[in-house]
């Protein structure tokens, strides 16, 4: 499950923290349900990885979904020393079957934010 | 036979003279003009919350776009906004902003009681917008504010402290529609315990003693660390076994005018409490304003000393 964005901090408590809780809990879940251990694992992968090696990746398919998820930086690994971490920095990886079946993925920098990818 | 139809005519009469004077009897707005306060300060909260992320949620490439709400929610695209009961499907930035600025100009509208009936009417219509536009964001503090927000509407909450309010001559009339959502909301909020209470008895760690720890241990949403809980196994107990007493007293005496404002303060601050060891106040807050309309109408002891 990608980690909770520690930059939020400051909004603990309130509606905007609670709502992106929600939202990961609630799709992670689902994400499992759907799809079982595979992609669990698949998405445990990713998030630790930061999809730079392989981005085609087979998988017993079972019906097409697009899955699209979440990894936000914790900004102390990847901030330069004493830099300011945007809230929620992250990049949005699509994951999707083809006809094959094959696991997709395409990673793209997040909307509205210069998060720069580890490789 | 002419004792036992007495009997039931009798019986039937109470009932319907109960009945009627529960939800009908014409009642004064005020305290109902009083909660639109801090309901529509906390409306505005609610929705201004969006405003840092709002197309990184709906946004064309957001989190929750179109794209993965028909995903995940199983429904085409809406054609209209009466399709989903929202107006926020949509990619462009520019109509995003448009649309949740003015949804704040309404709610800022409604909190200060201009055009009220109609500002309710349609802070109800952006709460419904918000919550149908991303389904997967929604907890229980949606469904309060949904409630209390659609309730009010009935009333003629800008009788008082509003803006329709300045410079009017004649004391506002009591009317049915006030007591009607007064009662909707008391009972609204006093299924709500019953669902939260329900839950908690069918769970083995409120039994035991230490759900408070449970909760109070997720690392990713609570605001203090609680974890000197967890060595003081009395300390855990006695929070979790309050929190459920406190639940049980509202239930049992709330509408006993003379303990309704012991039980509702004991249950403000457990649920306080939960919001602490939570890390949830959203929550927390929204049902403290709810409790509001158990505190501030007609048959609370004060006012019954005072005659109104």
């Amino acid at each position: 499950m990608a980690e909770y964005p520690p930059s939020l901090d400051a909004w603990r408590g309130g509606f905007r923290s609670e709502r992106v809780r929600r939202f990961f809990g609630r799709f992670a879940a689902l994400v499992q349900e759907n799809e079982g251990e595979a992609i669990s694992e698949l998405f445990r992968t990713i998030a630790q990885e930061a999809i730079a090696t392989n981005p085609q990746l087979t998988v017993n398919a079972q019906q097409p979904m697009v899955i699209r998820f979440l990894r936000l930086h914790p900004p102390e690994l990847d901030a330069p020393q004493g830099a300011v971490a945007e809230p929620m920095e992250a990049f949005i990886a699509d994951v999707w079957r083809d006809e094959s079946g094959t696991m997709r993925v395409n990673k793209r920098v997040a909307v509205g934010d210069a998060a720069q990818v580890k490789q | 036979m002419k004792l036992m139809q007495a009997y039931f005519t009798g019986l039937s009469n109470y009932l319907s003279e109960g009945w009627n004077r529960f939800w009908f009897t014409p009642t004064d707005s005020r305290d109902l003009c009083r909660l639109r306060l801090p309901l529509g300060a906390l409306l505005l909260v609610w929705q201004l919350s969006f405003t840092p992320d709002l197309l990184r949620w709906f946004g064309a490439n957001g989190w929750m776009d179109i794209a993965l709400f028909r995903r995940l929610v199983g429904a085409p695209t809406p054609a209209t906004a009466l399709d989903h009961l929202s107006y926020l499907f949509s990619s462009s930035p520019t109509v995003l902003w448009i649309c949740h600025i003015l949804s704040a100009i309404v709610l800022l509208l409604f909190t200060i009681g201009f055009k009220t009936r109609w500002m309710n009417g349609l802070s109800f219509g952006v709460i419904l917008a918000y919550i149908h536009r991303a389904p997967f964001l929604n907890g229980p503090t949606e469904m309060l504010l949904t409630m209390l927000t659609g309730y009010l509407v009935l009333a003629p909450s800008g009788d008082y402290y509003s803006w329709d309010a300045r410079g009017r001559a004649e004391a506002p009339t009591p009317t049915s529609g006030a007591t009607i959502a007064r009662r909707l909301i008391q009972l609204h909020v006093i299924l709500f315990y019953l669902a939260v209470l329900s839950t908690q008895l069918a769970s083995v760690t409120w039994w035991r003693g230490d759900a408070i720890w449970w909760i109070a241990a997720r690392p990713d949403s609570r605001l203090v660390n609680l974890d000197w809980v967890r060595l003081n196994p009395n300390v855990m107990n006695l929070w979790t076994h309050a929190i459920v007493l406190s639940e049980l007293l509202f239930l049992a005496l709330i509408w006993n005018r003379w303990f309704r404002p012991l039980v509702v303060a004991l249950s403000s601050l457990a649920w306080l409490s939960l919001g602490l060891a939570s890390g949830n106040f959203g929550l927390t807050i929204t049902l403290c304003v709810a409790h509001l309309v158990f505190l501030l109408n007609s048959e609370s002891p004060r006012s019954a000393k005072t005659g109104r």
